[in-house]
């Protein structure tokens, strides 16, 4: 495929206009015609919250919802998620008032070098989304696609877990940011 | 500040704010990385910031005969193009923590011969990742293929073709022999004589594998060069200085004109120790664009970039009857891959690591390193230590069954203990044990995971399921100190401090946080000193520019070197807030003692808040309340650990399961047990992988690395890690450490997979020396297939 | 800087199958079909999309339903791995374990949210769990051309090699179609990999019908690094039938499975062990469907 063309630093003749929901606010933007929903995300929004660590679909840190569902955004086609709504961990919460898994992560040691965070973060949405119910071993069972090198998946599991217990009591669900 | 130790309360049992030490409190940036709101190198953004790409040889050992780029930098784009014609003549090294007169250097910018599958052989900087990798893919490059030696036995064969014709250490040109960069040689006693005298010798040859550190963040470096000729970095590294100086170094420009800047890293475990082949090339692109330019590494090029070292390892032990170790040889052939990288100094290190797990009189350590036509490998969490640990602990297992001798007990009669005199970092770096939980740790351990069933399991060998349980015994040095002035390691961190108008406080240091919390460790061991609250500690983001120097983060210093100075300058600090108390209570400065955020005036119940002093402070002038400390650590001290771990071993498929993990840490007293728990966790995991599954494997015949990714490089996901995992802590207190601290990142991996390989074989009954155990490896040594 | 791992001129969302097989048969070997996308982006990512200049996105045509006509279930080529499993689930749990045993090992979740039953079909790879289960449910392929009628080929056969699917020029794969199996007869999938994420060092699905402890009728497929393709196992098939359903007779059946097989050697495990891994398969998966087909 190495075809000669045009830089493609500004418009060019195959960009597209691509129209979405990212937690919850309308946005139009440009893309080239197979970017991944990584780089519109991260490259054009400037939302880097979502990590990049591998570009092919292996590790997990690009993991977002897209109508409630996790994917990986390094493999999912930007125009694919036309007039869909896409959830990132910048809307999940913040400081002030940070979702039940957020918390549960930092308060609970779930948390060393952050770059897992928020591919785990969504996923663990998504996940209680399908299955308020799910548990340790569930959560464990489910997340195999978001690789963790830090905390070998203690305190991790342990810390998502103890948020369900959590949520089930306060009667929410995992799509804090739909 | 003995009386704050002894008011401290049982570990993460308090509630007071106050109480920093033991505290389980989380730590300050991780509120940061939840919300996404954390900034990685990755994440940085500079308006009209270029990308580059590498274009990297396809060959494991050719010359270039010659670069045609003309192709490429005619690409609209396209802004820098840079090849071995461009780089500095002159070789640079890589380490950090080696003084330049002493590192080895065989590193060009860009090498006029590729020396791997994936060396370096031009850069492109352009508008795009895209238009950089058509431009590199334009360049035409003709080389001449050299016969290429791919593992290490080849490497040193006669005839083997020639990897590096000089490397420097320091200013000296050494031409190595047979590719093999050094042999380092450790010994105590005759070993010959030691031999003679004992009742069992035993001797396997282990071999241990090319593990990838796989930080979850790849690579990343950018490159701003400003109007005023220096350079803004940022840069995935484990030491702002160490790369500052060894970038200025490999450019060959002034340091000053560098300026480096902190950041969070997703990850590191060694694979960000050194500064790689990346950042010069960054910034040479910088420099000749004369435009900001950012360097993302594939995970590809990540994971052919850094890997711990693969050795063969052969290993003689002698053992009287009454299981008195006596004679110990051991003979490494490290493979360092096509650059030395830190190849040498692991290898001192692990005769060091070797020499210091057991009393033994007669000891000697023989380790080849060798250049070979592979990625480089670097340090990587234990620096030399696993590829020790796993045949010493192997051989107290088989010598225990052999002499029908408790391997508990086996470990307890020849650990070496406090006051015994240990390596903490290859042959010049030799310090004594102060406080050692060892024995604590084992006793306690081995009831916590039932050790009396190991016999019977032994017994058992019908079924499908075979359930072994193994121990694997470690230590490891907290930093690189050393009493001796003249060093070869450099070992000092520096700190400064000032108080906040509003009574809170800024802590500097240049220490990186590789995703550990060892600045939160600092915030609780400041704020103690202090009488502030952890949450009270700001810890800045700094640069080069401002930071004191600090030498890099490894070596399991951070809470015991850095950590150790951040309380010396509080306590300076401390001492200037009594003092300004003192003058606003009009009492003597003797009288003044700092805790729950205010001076308080001993035997009375007259105090004034730090807020307040703070505050008076400054409408008095009396000028900013800082301190400063910088200051090299003249001791280490040694963490001990140990893991016992129940396994399950499938006969039929010869897949096993880690079921239960029972770990015992002497870390010395405890900063946050949360944060030393999570060490503990996430090094026995990456153990269990090393154990396990993970190896990066080199084809033999085209030197293409076959798994370079996670689709094909596995590590243990969530589901394939044990959860079932006991910690506890050793009731030591080391009086040369931070509010009796020692260090533990490294030990929490040193001992993972040797439990796991004396578990296999308690299982099966045979002991797997050639790691990782891959399920057809246990089949094989079941003799199913 | 967007970050681009490759470049096509243009990604088109064609309203109709019509207008798919009309671009297919302008463009040629220019055009490829995307649908999940994970199989794309791993060639493009591999750089192996020749000369593809333009992706065709396959996924907002009406190809995503699951209809049930009696006995028969007929997916729609862009169904994904979690519909058809939640599908399963909610229909037919006990009768097609096969399938949601084979989807609940295709982790992780991430991409059996976006994975197709027809991209997985199509893609031709003995690595992938799906087609492997359906071959055991010897399932139909559906598949039209620009001018040629529908056609339909029976699983087995639709494999040639990798990455090469019985796939005519500009046609394009529609719907699979099976039977659900009796419900005296149980299947199972399992397979053997590295980590929890990782491609199958091999994988075998069965479905097996007992009548009198006796086999009756037993279909096996193997999948992984056992050669170029999804294979039957039938030699062990045959070996089976009328066998009593016991252990021991599985275990002497499942011997002859490296008849069935050209398993290879590479970094994950010698050809060796992936035989022997089969014939633990075999017995594992046959155990566990006779268990429930009771």
């Amino acid at each position: 495929m190495n075809r000669t063309g045009p830089a493609d630093t500004g418009r060019g003749a195959n960009d597209r206009l691509l129209t979405l929901v990212v937690n919850g606010d309308p946005v139009s933007l440009v893309v080239k015609p197979y970017e991944s929903l990584n780089s519109a995300l991260r490259d054009r929004l400037n939302l880097t919250g979502t990590k990049r660590g591998c570009d092919a679909g292996g590790c997990g840190t690009c993991t977002v919802r897209v109508d409630g569902q996790a994917v990986y955004s390094c493999m999912y086609p930007a125009l694919r998620a036309e007039g869909r709504s896409v959830a990132t961990v910048e809307g999940l919460g913040d400081a002030g008032r940070p979702h039940p898994l957020q918390a549960a992560l930092v308060e609970g040691g779930g948390v060393q070098c952050g770059y897992c965070t928020p591919g785990v973060l969504m996923a663990g949405c998504a996940l209680y989304a399908d299955d308020p119910d799910i548990d340790a071993d569930g959560l464990a069972e489910e997340l195999a696609g978001n690789l963790c090198r830090c905390t070998g998946y203690v305190k991790l599991i342990e810390a998502l877990a103890g948020a369900g217990e959590q949520m089930r009591g306060n009667g929410m669900r995992g799509n804090g940011n739909d | 500040m003995t009386d704050t130790v002894a008011e401290s309360p049982a570990v993460g049992t308090t509630s007071d704010p106050f109480a920093n030490i033991g505290r389980r409190v989380p730590k300050f940036d991780a509120i940061h990385k939840a919300t996404g709101r954390l900034k990685f190198v990755g994440d940085v953004r500079i308006a009209g910031m270029l990308d580059i790409k590498i274009l990297r040889s396809p060959h494991p050992h050719a010359e270039i005969v010659s670069i045609d780029t003309s192709r490429a930098e005619a690409m609209p784009g396209v802004k820098a193009v840079i090849t071995h014609r461009d780089a500095p003549a002159r070789p640079y090294g890589r380490e950090f923590a080696l003084p330049p007169e002493y590192m080895p250097r065989d590193n060009f910018v860009i090498p006029d011969k590729a020396r791997y599958v994936g060396d370096v052989v031009a850069a492109v900087a352009a508008t795009s990742v895209d238009v950089a990798a058509r431009a590199v893919a334009a360049i035409e490059v003709e080389y001449r293929k050299l016969p290429a030696a791919l593992n290490a036995s080849a490497a040193v064969a006669p005839g083997a073709a020639t990897i590096h014709d000089a490397v420097h250490w320091g200013e000296e040109r050494e031409v190595p022999r047979r590719n093999v960069l050094r042999t380092v040689e450790m010994g105590v006693g005759d070993v010959a004589a030691g031999f003679a005298e004992a009742d069992v010798i035993i001797e396997n040859t282990f071999t241990v594998p090319k593990q990838q550190q796989s930080p979850m963040e790849r690579r990343c470096i950018v490159v701003d060069p400003r109007p005023d000729g220096r350079l803004d970095v940022w840069c995935t590294t484990q030491s702002i200085h160490g790369l500052r100086h060894n970038l200025a170094r490999a450019l060959g420009i002034p340091y000053s004109r560098i300026n480096v800047h902190q950041s969070f890293l997703g990850g590191a475990f060694g694979a960000r120790l050194d500064m790689n082949v990346d950042e010069p090339i960054a910034a040479l692109l910088a420099m000749k664009s004369g435009l900001p330019v950012r360097l993302q590494l594939t995970r590809e090029e990540d994971m052919m970039s850094t890997s711990r070292h693969p050795a063969t390892v052969r290993l003689r032990s002698g053992m009287k009857r009454d299981g008195t170790l006596v004679a110990h040889e051991m003979e490494a052939h490290v493979d360092t891959g096509a650059y030395a990288c830190s190849g040498e100094w692991v290898t001192k290190c692990m005769g060091g690591w070797f020499m210091s797990m057991y009393r033994v009189p007669h000891q000697k350590f023989t380790g080849h390193v060798i250049y070979t036509n592979t990625p480089p490998a670097a340090g990587f969490r234990g620096f030399g230590n696993p590829q020790a640990n796993v045949p010493i602990e192997s051989h107290m297992d088989i010598l225990a069954d052999r002499l029908g001798i408790d391997p508990v007990e086996l470990r307890l009669r020849n650990y070496i203990r406090a006051g015994d005199a240990y390596f903490a970092q290859g042959p010049n770096v030799v310090d004594h044990i102060k406080s050692c939980g060892v024995e604590e740790i084992l006793t306690s351990g081995a009831r916590r995971i039932g050790w009396e069933r190991r016999a019977e399991l032994a017994r058992q060998k019908e079924g499908r399921i075979l359930k072994g349980i193994g121990l694997g015994r470690a230590f490891h040095t907290s930093g690189c100190g050393q009493a001796n002035e003249v060093s070869d390691i450099l070992e000092y961190a520096g700190s400064t401090i000032k108080i906040n108008e509003d009574g809170t406080a800024n802590l500097t240091t240049a220490l990186v946080d590789m995703g550990t919390g060892n600045l939160m460790g600092h915030a609780q061991i400041v704020a103690e000193t202090l009488g502030l609250r952890a949450e009270d500690v700001i810890v800045n983001v700094t640069d080069t520019d401002s930071s004191p120097y600090d030498v890099v983060t490894h070596a399991s210093r951070s809470t015991y070197v850095s950590g150790m100075v951040a309380k010396l300058a509080a306590e300076k600090l401390r001492d200037k807030l009594r003092e300004l108390a003192a003058r606003i209570l009009e009492v003597a400065v003797e009288d003044v003692a700092l805790a729950h955020g205010h001076a308080r005036v001993h035997g009375t119940d007259r105090s004034v808040s730090i807020e307040e002093i703070a505050r008076t402070a400054q409408m008095r002038q009396w000028g900013t309340i800082m301190a400063e400390e910088s200051r090299r650590a003249v001791t280490t001290a040694s963490h001990f650990t140990c893991k016992f771990v129940e396994v399950s071993v499938d006969t039929e498929t010869g897949h096993i399961t880690v079921d239960r993990v029972v770990a015992g840490s002497d870390v010395g007293n405890v900063i946050n047990p949360v944060l030393v728990e999570g060490q503990i966790h996430g090094g026995a995991a990456q153990a269990f992988g090393y154990a396990l599954m993970e190896e990066i494997q080199v084809d033999q015949d085209t030197g293409r690395t076959l798994n370079p990714d996670f689709l094909n490089y596995k590590i243990l996901t969530s589901r394939d890690a044990c959860r079932d995992f006991d910690v506890f802590f050793a009731d030591t207190y080391e009086d040369t450490g931070p509010f009796g601290a020692k260090g533990i990142g490294e030990s929490a991996n040193n001992d993972g997979a040797s439990a796991i390989v004396n578990a296999v074989a308690n299982a099966i009954g045979v002991h797997i020396t050639d790691l990782p155990i891959t399920p057809e490896k246990v089949l094989r040594a079941l003799g199913t297939i | 800087m967007p970050t681009l791992i490759f470049q096509p001129e243009d990604y088109v969302f064609p309203a109709s199958l019509d207008e798919v097989l009309g671009i297919l048969d302008s463009e040629g070997a220019a055009a490829q079909i995307i649908a999940g996308g994970t199989t794309i982006h791993e060639l493009a990512f591999r750089k192996g999309m020749g000369e593809v200049r333009t992706l065709v996105d396959v996924t907002r045509l009406p190809l995503g339903e699951i209809a049930v006509t009696g006995e028969r279930l007929h997916v729609g080529a862009t169904v994904s791995f979690t519909q058809l499993a939640r599908h399963i689930r909610s229909t037919q749990p006990r009768r097609l374990a096969l399938l949601t045993d084979a989807i609940a090992g295709i982790r992780p979740m991430q991409i059996r949210n976006v994975a197709t039953v027809g991209g997985s079909i199509s893609s031709s790879l003995p690595f992938f769990d799906l087609p492997a289960a359906l071959v055991v449910l010897d399932a139909e392929v559906t598949t039209r051309g620009i001018d040629g009628p529908t056609r339909t080929t029976p699983i087995e056969q639709f494999f040639w090699d990798f990455f090469l699917p019985d796939l005519r020029f500009g046609e394009v794969l529609t719907e699979v179609a099976f039977t659900t199996p009796p419900a005296d007869s149980g299947g199972a999938f399992m397979k053997f990999e590295t980590n929890s994420v990782d491609w199958a060092l091999v994988s075998v699905g069965v479905q097996a019908r007992v009548q009198g402890r006796r086999f009756t009728d037993v279909r096996i497929a193997l999948g992984g690094g056992i050669g170029r393709k999804v294979t039957r196992a039938t030699t062990v098939e045959q070996a089976l039938l009328g066998e009593p359903t016991t252990v021991d007779r599985i275990e002497r059946a499942a011997r002859a499975v490296s008849d069935d097989v050209r398993a290879f050697s590479d970094f994950r495990g010698s050809a060796e062990f992936r035989n022997h891994l089969l014939k633990v398969y075999i017995t594992r998966c046959l155990v566990q469907a006779i268990a429930r087909a009771r």
